[in-house]
């Protein structure tokens, strides 16, 4: 009931029904905040907005890739090809370009490719009748060993970088904000909008939440399963063909170690394992948390010996903070791992 | 109540941890003003290595080379790399230390797509010295091996042992990680080679994995595919070391093993027998050159764009002689498997070529191309 939290304010006062009606990601929010709180009194330069901005770019690629992950995970699977066909999708568009094709054409190529390597998935699941984890160990590996076939095992670098799509993707605004940023939230609201207020959306969340109702519901369970598998299959193309864009190249192993921070993006920004519900606006913290982490490190002179460590130790610290404000809602009950 | 002291709890002690260990940054192996006979004159410079990966036995004896640079040089220097072997990871942390304030920047380079940022960085003021991976691209040196002509002496070596250009048979040519420039040259240059001997049938290059049970695994099924083969060649660091366990586990089936990198386990196959050669690529000196040479470039003005290739030698291994670079005195093949386990032992021996050869980087400076001649 609105208002009613637990130890918190008296129902008519206005910080308590504020404090109600604070968003879900508020936890992880506040989990970002204080990272960088403590960042930032150590070494105040890491609020310089072209700092502060570049964590932002830095976290889209991993970040838009959690936004489709998102998608996955709500109906209770997980892509774990989701890297390589970042990878291929990038080198595929980048052999576009050596072939003399225009990159903005080279762009969409890369992103339909990857669109068309998460229908192959979503189609071999549901015909198969297989999990979509079982499925994609399996593609991960084809989608990798088709991706050195076609690079040789070296790295795509397009003959001509100096184009209008390169200029564009290394742009940053006013001299502060990277594009890729810019492109990264832009993704993040337009998915937050698919998923919360568009037909489809509620229908991935149905069939994550109760797939034997979903079905006798009517909901299309094989076609919302498949079209799970091509939107983050579209994103795997769109950030493969933006990193070219970007760094001017693709080698032959970028992306085969991003299905892990991507998969801690979407877990860390609060879209439980156990499917249902999802958060692209947690994602984005997700992603976010990660970046400020290792950066942060660095900005505080963490030696080399120690940094894992202490990366392991203050994830677990951001993940108990959003659990915790989460508790004390005494609101919606949270799914976990551990059931209670 | 109880909530909010969990929290507090768990505050406390991530901040702790934090702050303790960023002292531990501060500590006298990161920091010292002097060391044991380089020039410690100069205003404190700070400057960040990073490598391709952490963990890796290779690795840390490069890290334990810039360290010694650094107490030497009086740097503050700020070791990093992801655990991952992620090229992505690294370019992002590189970006973070020139953030940080770091005036200068050494690292290996994987990756093509580190290039152009790696560029801007240097386009930026901010100098860049590439080490034991590099990418001809960069607008700055590179401390390393002649890739190519290293491939040539280890293949040279095998084919001495086989018994030369009359020698006959299988050679298994395996690759740790294909792809990587530096590996396929060494690959290309053990190649030519092999072709001198026209009874020699070199099978391979075979993507044999970095990781050591998976490199094992990958040699174990190639001998079970080819028990008739005269020699195994790896390219990387894992393969001396799984070579020598398998030869170990199959004495029937002799065969020459050669590669790469003297650590500690390769150099204990070596010893037993079961391994015959391993060439180094003095990894103290690919630690040690490049912050020797990004703190003289940022305190004398020197301009580094210009790039070039400084070699750090190629060392040449076997259980009868050491061969070592670049002036260095004999060494006996107990002193290597010493200087191996202890990166105290290692510092001493090479100061006779921090007092020459690395003191006077500058009239050793190559051409780029000679990487691969």
């Amino acid at each position: 009931m609105d208002g009613v939290v637990d130890g918190v304010a008296p129902t008519g006062n206005l910080i308590g029904r504020l404090w109600a009606r604070r968003p879900e990601e508020s936890g992880v929010l506040a989990a970002l905040i204080v990272l960088v709180a403590i960042v930032s009194v150590v070494r105040p330069t890491f609020l310089i907005p072209v700092i502060l901005f570049q964590q932002v770019a830095n976290a889209a690629i991993i970040g838009m890739l959690a936004l489709g992950m998102v998608f996955v995970v709500v109906v209770r699977d997980i892509d774990l090809s989701v890297g390589w066909n970042f990878n291929f999708s990038a080198v595929i568009a980048a052999t576009a370009m050596t072939m003399g094709l225009n990159p903005w054409l080279g762009l969409l190529i890369g992103v339909a490719f990857g669109a068309l390597l998460g229908l192959v998935n979503g189609l071999l699941a549901v015909r198969l009748r297989l999990p979509v984890i079982v499925i994609t160990l399996g593609t991960m590996s084809m989608f990798q060993g088709l991706s050195l076939v076609t690079n040789g095992s070296k790295a795509i670098v397009p003959p001509d970088t100096t184009g209008s799509f390169f200029t564009l993707v290394q742009a940053r605004l006013f001299g502060v904000v990277p594009s890729i940023a810019i492109v990264f939230l832009v993704v993040a609201v337009v998915l937050h909008i698919v998923m919360h207020h568009t037909r489809f959306g509620y229908q991935v969340q149905a069939l994550g939440s109760n797939p034997v109702a979903a079905r006798l519901g009517g909901i299309p369970v094989a076609r919302t399963r498949v079209l799970t598998l091509v939107v983050i299959g579209t994103l795997a193309g769109l950030t493969g063909s933006l990193f070219l864009g970007l760094r001017g190249a693709i080698d032959p192993v970028t992306g085969g170690e991003f299905m892990l921070p991507v998969v801690a993006a979407v877990i860390i920004g609060g879209t439980p394992l156990s499917g249902g519900k999802g958060t692209l606006i947690g994602a984005v913290i997700g992603a976010l948390i990660i970046q400020v982490i290792t950066a942060g490190i660095l900005f505080l002179g963490v030696p080399d010996t120690w940094s894992t460590f202490v990366t392991g130790a203050v994830i677990i610290l951001a993940v108990s903070v959003d659990q915790i404000i989460k508790r004390r809602s005494g609101g919606r009950l949270r799914d976990s791992v551990d059931s209670e | 109540m109880r909530t909010k002291k969990s929290i507090g709890i768990a505050a406390v002690v991530t901040a702790a941890a934090i702050a303790l260990t960023g002292c531990a940054s501060q500590s006298p192996s990161a920091s010292a003003s002097a060391g044991n006979g380089g020039s410690a004159s100069g205003a404190r410079v700070k400057i960040g290595f990073v490598v391709h990966v952490l963990g890796d036995p290779f690795i840390q004896q490069i890290i334990d080379g810039a360290k010694a640079a650094a107490a030497d040089e009086n740097v503050d220097l700020q070791v990093t790399g992801p655990t991952d072997g992620s090229a992505d990871t690294q370019l992002k942390q590189i970006q973070n230390l020139v953030a940080a304030g770091v005036q200068g920047i050494a690292t290996s380079v994987k990756a093509a797509s580190m290039t152009s940022t790696l560029n801007q960085i240097v386009d930026s003021g901010v100098p860049v010295v590439q080490f034991n991976m590099g990418q001809k691209g960069v607008k700055a040196p590179y401390v390393g091996e002649a890739a190519t002509q290293a491939g040539r002496i280890l293949a040279q070596k095998v084919l001495d042992k086989l018994g030369g250009t009359s020698a006959t048979g299988k050679v298994l040519l395996g690759n740790c990680f294909p792809g990587d420039p530096s590996l396929d040259e060494r690959g290309a240059g053990a190649q030519e080679v092999f072709k001198t001997a026209p009874g020699i049938k070199v099978l391979g290059q075979f993507d044999v994995k970095v990781a050591a049970n998976v490199n094992y695994a990958s040699w174990e099924a190639l001998l079970a595919a080819n028990p008739d083969a005269k020699a195994l060649i790896g390219l990387c660091a894992p393969d001396v070391t799984s070579l020598g366990k398998l030869q170990a586990a199959n004495p029937q089936t002799r065969f020459v093993a050669g590669g790469f990198d003297l650590t500690t386990q390769n150099l204990e196959q070596i010893a037993n027998g079961d391994a015959y050669v391993s060439l180094g690529q003095s990894a103290f000196a690919q630690g040690y050159l490049p912050v020797k040479i990004l703190a003289d470039a940022i305190r004398n003005h020197i301009d580094l764009s210009k790039g070039g290739f400084i070699n750090a030698g190629t060392e040449i291994v076997t259980k009868d002689s050491v061969e070592e670079p670049n002036g260095l005195p004999a060494l006996s093949f107990g002193d290597l498997q010493k200087m191996a386990a202890s990166p105290e032992v290692t510092r001493k021996y090479y100061q006779p070529a921090i007092d020459s050869y690395y003191h006077d980087w500058q009239s050793h400076v190559e051409p780029i191309a000679n990487v691969t001649k």
